[in-house]
């Protein structure tokens, strides 16, 4: 069954100005939703609405049914913020008992971790850090996840390996996603964003992303 | 299992604050053995605003670590209503206790 997460009628200001006023987001289970915009443009504050922290002017459905305060419900969406969010003294071996993952699949794939299992994750580099966050919150069980900035810190093998893990997990849950490495969020994205001037725009090509002045193609 | 789960996710928290607010019970514990329940309204509210102090303090500088709980199923409300509904009980138990033995 596909499931959906819809975001729209949404506006956000600050200070009077006008942050977010025409938005319609829509992602789906089995795809990957690519979200584009340059700074301050409000990517992590929609993000942030679509979770519920953020409080503004606001309709959030999963299938169709409206969630004011999704972060309520790990089970329909899991969020993972732009930054460091693991408290910084558990060791790798509680964080993916809290998660209920089988650390010896994570050492399959990133096999450098095989002897960290009872390291604290302040231990870790920037990149393993990341990596950790960013597989506990795709693996776990959930409809969506939203990954904001999920390729920072990493270096190019790992960005390669994280492509394919949520390549793979795409088949589990619907992903939303947004980063500044935007070839990397164009390619293995279904449907592609971009916010501009408080707005969301669907692209269908490269070109129509420098169009809306987010990158030169 | 769920609860128990739980329970270790709050437990964790706590420890954010644990180490501070047992300071700072012993502290009021000792003047209440000398002086008794005439001293026990200001070591009451010392109690409390230090809690207070506590919740600032922490929402502060690890109200990241929020995410981890929220993701994990256990909202900020649940984690500060628990461990503050717990650390006053203990510090009401321990003024008692130290009633009973005086």
């Amino acid at each position: 069954m596909i499931h959906t997460l819809q975001a729209d009628s949404i506006r956000l200001e600050f200070d009077g100005r006008i942050i977010l006023s025409d938005i319609y987001i829509t992602c789906e289970t089995g795809k990957i939703t690519g979200l584009l915009g340059r700074n301050g443009q409000g990517k992590s504050c929609l993000m942030k609405i679509i979770y519920g922290d953020l409080a503004c002017e606001k309709s959030v459905r999963f299938d169709n049914v409206v969630q004011y305060e999704a972060f309520k419900k790990p089970d329909l969406l899991l969020y993972l913020p732009q930054f460091n969010f693991i408290p910084a003294r558990l060791s790798l071996e509680r964080i993916f008992s809290d998660f209920a993952l089988d650390y010896l699949l994570f050492v399959n794939k990133f096999p450098e971790f095989a002897s960290r299992r009872r390291s604290s994750i302040k231990q870790l580099s920037g990149g393993e850090r990341r990596l950790v966050e960013l597989y506990v919150i795709v693996k776990s069980k959930s409809q969506f996840a939203m990954l904001d900035e999920p390729f920072t810190h990493l270096n190019p093998i790992q960005v390669e390996k994280v492509r394919n893990l949520l390549l793979e997990e795409k088949c589990n849950k619907g992903l939303l996603i947004t980063d500044h490495m935007f070839r990397h969020v164009a390619g293995i994205s279904d449907h592609l964003y971009v916010l501009a001037n408080g707005k969301t725009h669907l692209t269908k090509s490269e070109k129509e992303i420098e169009t809306l002045g987010y990158a030169r193609i | 299992m769920r609860i128990l789960k739980t329970i270790k996710l709050i437990w964790t928290f706590y420890q954010n604050f644990l180490l501070y607010s047992m300071l700072i019970t012993i502290s009021c514990l000792v003047p209440f053995y000398n002086y008794g329940f005439k001293i026990f309204t200001v070591i009451f509210w010392f109690k409390i605003i230090t809690l207070g102090i506590s919740y600032y303090f922490v929402n502060e500088y690890k109200q990241r670590e929020y995410y981890y709980y929220r993701n994990l199923g256990v909202s900020k409300y649940l984690l500060w209503t628990s461990t503050l509904t717990f650390d006053f009980s203990l510090f009401i138990f321990l003024i008692i206790q130290t009633y009973q033995f005086k």
